[in-house]
């Protein structure tokens, strides 16, 4: 009977439950997909010389059951307060403590069972979009299948019973500690506690907060390209791992009364409109919440991070793209030839730009007899190559960039970092071609640079009336076309065009020689897809990581609109209008979402920063990484708003409700 | 007989600079079969005390006895079972479920002590109708007035025929009139079932039912006085002087 009752109970509870299904189903799903790969016999078979992949594997199961436990663990507490006034009720009645116990124990047990049971479904239609990428990432010539097997699935049992042993002997040993009163009241005990006044924590919040500069500046020192390649960096990494996590833990229970305390020390700032409201809010959320507060922050800073990686390597590969052809094709030969490459591609392409240039030899040869080049041996090929700035000029048009201008006597170097990096202590500046026109240095750029423009390394653009007498090294025709390139194309020229591809040696055999030719299409298909696909499956994880965090803040904010429901209808009841009250809850709203954020994008623009040190000399300059940033920054927050405003939406609802 | 005694009861909330001794020593015994009055201005500690006895709440130190039992030793199932056996509680803030109707929130006590389904039909129409809040039992606690919530949570303390009730202002928000037929009712179970009652009220009317009145004052017992032979109408007066006495402005003076 009373068992009925209880379940009758729950079933009028059902929209707080369904959160606490879906979640643990959603996490589950997860596991058990995870499981399916890392077990799964291709797998097996295939990552054999990858031990990386397993590691890889073993780190993001150990990531996600960290996280699922928090999560389960949390939504169990917070179903355990919504039901402890039912339970403390059958207390007072006589109903001993070990049946409430087993009462709730078997419950969230059925629950589990039935997240359990859908799960494996839903986690099997997951590995297979997961096994995906692995073909992706591994260039599988061919897909896999995940086949279920029983070791996944005792796998995923043990894990259940685990993470639930865990929870219910936590629930457990709450039932029993509580009293009567405690039970009936936690909701209003849990404010109780935020009254409580601690000094120490000032001091928690000054450490943390110097641990955490302490690690970011070691993880600066060490990610230089010089330190990179050091077997230590593993060392440092996970070292760097342990201090930021102990300092977000420490700022996030600390911040809320370090904050109080300048707020309440400055009668300026303290009576200054809402401050005050705000502060005490703050505080009182991060007391109560600083535990979870950490570790929202901990996952939020880990989805940033994820998304900040996937940024970096979107932006490494679209800077090799760009840097390799930036014209759909691009074509070296003589002059007089490139007509014939030109009608090839107009039998299948539309052409829409199409430009010829020459590159001129500079014998003096000043950049490449440096030190940096100590091994180029091809004396009939020492030259430095020009192009006149008209050309180049044209070419930056094409490509939709800035042109540039120069005085008679200046001249321009064009290149990429790396090799701007080289020159750095050769300081060239003036130089006298070989016809003898003196000309000096207007500027360094990195932002005109591709490698085909004229050879790998860089170019010098001068004004056009000092090439004379300058030896024409090779004519370049590049072409944009309206339709998207293809390999076929690269065949087709090649095929059509025997002549000027096969090369007799001084022996007499014949090589193919293709470079002379260069198809976007094809490139993008060569590419190592890697990055790609590494830059797609971090973003995956950035998802689940701020769902999760999303459905917490949610549940939290949503348990809150229950509580506040009596003292929202206290304040309309005495005349505070719904619109301030809905301002109200915005404010505090924000507050709860905006606290675990703040320290995570701070420590992931510092991460950023120093990973850039390495990033940058392959990427296209030294502050694009900033875009990735405040792109990953943006996507996250764009997330985590439509989290905000539905929970905002459903909490306005749930104070009208009564 | 006493059957409840209580020996420097202690109850402490809070630490240090922050202390409320919300109950500083209190003793004092209850006989079997005795209706007695717990008054006081508020913050007095007269929840406190109720909540220590009922062993909803844990006190600091001292000691009660009910029956033969310390209930401050004996195990937790133990009190339990005690609890099921003998107490009502009526609580100031009604603690009613919201997730239950009014029926089911009173029935509750039965379900728990596994009567059978009919019997608990029965006793439930039967208390209501004595509380008259027949008509709104199938009303969930949000849907139903003030008072009404009260009746509810008396009726659940009461149905049981409890040999302790312990009553934390049980007219609190009813009108004369249901606050006369509730009066009456635990009247009744103290006359035929031999209940013996704490009740705390503010409320001189109510507390001139009982047979003797305690006055709490910061924690501790300030004063007590009893029935005896006097009237009702003599006793009302006796302890309307006593406020008075005690200076707090304890309203509902009729
Ligand atoms: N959980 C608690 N934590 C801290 N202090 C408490 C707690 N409960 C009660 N108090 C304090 O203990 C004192 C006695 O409270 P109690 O509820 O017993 O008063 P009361 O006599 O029932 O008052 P009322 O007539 O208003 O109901 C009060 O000062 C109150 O503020
Ligand atoms: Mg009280």
């Amino acid at each position: 009977m009373l068992g009925k009752l209880a379940i009758r109970n729950v079933k009028r509870s059902a929209k707080d439950y369904i959160i606490y299904l879906i979640t643990i189903i959603i996490c589950f799903s997860l596991i058990f997909a995870l499981n399916l790969i890392s077990t799964s016999d291709v797998v097996m078979q295939l990552s054999k010389g990858l031990d990386m992949f397993q590691y890889i594997m073993y780190f993001i199961n150990a990531i996600v059951l960290g996280v699922i436990c928090f999560l389960i663990n949390y939504t169990t507490k917070f179903i355990f307060e919504k039901r402890s006034k039912e339970f403390g009720m059958y207390s007072l009645l006589g109903i001993k403590k070990r049946k409430i116990n087993k009462m709730f124990l078997l419950e969230s047990m059925l629950l589990g069972f039935i997240a359990f049971i859908v799960s494996m479904p839903i986690g099997f239609a997951v590995s297979q979009f997961l096994s995906l990428f692995i073909v992706k990432i591994l260039e599988l010539p061919q897909a896999i299948f995940i086949a279920l097997n029983l070791k996944s699935v005792i796998l995923l049992a043990v894990y259940f019973s685990l993470i639930y042993l865990l929870v219910l002997w936590r629930a457990g040993r709450r039932i029993k500690k509580s009293s009567i009163n405690d039970l009936l009241n936690l909701e209003k005990q849990n404010e109780m506690k935020l009254t409580k006044s601690t000094k120490h924590r000032t001091v928690l919040f000054l450490i943390s907060m110097a641990v955490g500069i302490a690690a970011l500046v070691w993880w600066n020192v060490k990610f230089k390209p010089s330190t990179i390649e050091d077997a230590s960096i593993f060392t440092v990494i996970l070292g760097c791992f342990v201090l930021l996590i102990i300092s977000i833990y420490g700022i996030m229970i600390s911040v809320g009364d370090f904050i109080l305390s300048i707020v309440l020390n400055n009668k300026k700032i303290k009576y200054n409109k809402d401050n005050l409201f705000i502060a005490r809010t703050f505080s009182a959320k991060a007391k109560t919440m600083g535990f979870v507060f950490g570790t929202l922050s901990m996952i939020i800073t880990l989805a940033i991070f994820f998304l900040n990686i996937s940024g970096l390597n979107k932006g490494l590969y679209d800077y090799q793209i760009d840097s390799n052809s930036p014209f759909d094709i691009a074509v070296t030969d003589e002059r007089e030839h490139l007509k014939d490459y030109l009608e090839v591609i107009q039998e299948d392409y539309t052409i829409k730009d199409d430009f010829i240039y020459e590159v001129y030899k500079d014998k003096t040869a000043t950049f490449l007899n440096t030190a940096p080049f100590a091994d180029y041996k091809d004396e009939e090929n020492k030259f430095d190559p020009v192009v006149k700035l008209s050309d180049y000029n044209i070419l930056m048009e094409l490509r939709g960039k800035d042109t540039v201008s120069l005085k008679k006597d200046e001249y321009i170097i064009v290149s990429d970092l790396r090799f701007k990096d080289d020159m750095k202590n050769y300081n060239i500046n003036n130089i006298t071609l070989s016809n003898g026109t003196k000309l000096k240095q207007k500027d360094f750029i990195t932002t005109g640079y591709w490698a085909r423009l004229s050879n790998e390394y860089y170019t010098l653009i001068v004004p056009d009336e000092v090439v004379y007498n300058l030896e024409i090294n090779e004519s370049h025709l590049v072409v944009n076309t309206l339709e998207k390139t293809n390999v076929e194309l690269k065949e087709k020229i090649k095929t059509k065009l025997p002549q000027y591809f096969v090369v007799v040696n001084e022996e007499g055999e014949e090589t193919t020689e293709y470079y002379n030719t260069v198809v976007k299409g094809e490139l993008i298909e060569s590419t190592n897809t890697m990055t790609m696909i590494l830059s797609t499956i971090c973003i995956y994880m950035a998802f689940i990581f701020i769902a999760s965090v999303g459905t917490i803040i949610a549940i939290q904010s949503l348990s809150d609109s229950s509580k506040y429901k009596y003292r929202y209808k206290v304040l309309s009841n005495l005349g505070v209008k719904d619109d301030a009250i809905y301002k109200i809850i915005r404010k505090q709203l924000l507050i709860l979402f905006g606290i675990p954020i703040i320290y995570p994008i701070i420590i992931n623009f510092c991460l950023i920063t120093s990973i850039n040190n390495i990033y940058k000399i392959i990427l296209a300059n030294n502050t694009v990484y900033l875009s990735y940033f405040i792109g990953s920054v943006g996507q996250f927050l764009l997330i985590y708003a439509v989290y905000y405003i539905a929970t905002y939406f459903s909490f306005k609802r749930n104070i009208k409700e009564v | 007989m006493q059957v409840l005694k209580i020996e420097n009861l202690k109850k402490y909330y809070g630490v240090n600079a922050n202390i409320t001794k919300a109950v500083n020593g209190i003793s004092f015994g209850v006989s079997e079969g005795e209706f007695v009055a717990i008054m006081g201005a508020s913050g007095s500690g007269k929840t406190t005390l109720l909540n220590c006895i009922s062993t909803i709440d844990i006190p600091t130190s001292g000691f009660i006895t009910i029956g033969d039992k310390e209930i401050t030793k004996i195990k937790e199932d133990e009190l339990a079972d005690f609890r099921k056996d003998n107490l009502g509680f009526i609580f100031q803030d009604f603690n009613l479920l919201d997730t239950m109707t009014i029926e089911e929130n009173i029935a509750l006590t039965l379900i728990i002590n596994k009567e059978d389904i009919i019997n608990i039909d029965k006793k439930v129409e039967e208390i209501a109708a004595k509380l008259g809040i027949s008509d709104i039992l199938k009303k969930f606690p949000y849907e139903v007035s003030g008072g009404q919530k009260q009746r509810c949570a008396c009726a659940r303390a009461l149905i049981n025929n409890p040999k302790v009730i312990l009553a934390d202002e049980p007219t609190g928000a009813l009108d004369s009139k249901s606050s006369r037929m509730l009066l009456e009712t635990m009247n009744q179970m103290n006359k035929e079932l031999q209940a013996t009652i704490l009740m705390v009220t503010h409320d001189s009317f109510s507390a001139s039912f009982c047979e003797r009145v305690l006055f709490l004052k910061d924690g501790k017992i300030f004063n007590e006085i009893m029935k005896g032979e006097k009237t009702r109408k003599e006793f009302f007066d006796e302890i309307i002087d006593m406020l008075t006495l005690l200076g707090g402005d304890l309203g509902n003076v009729r």
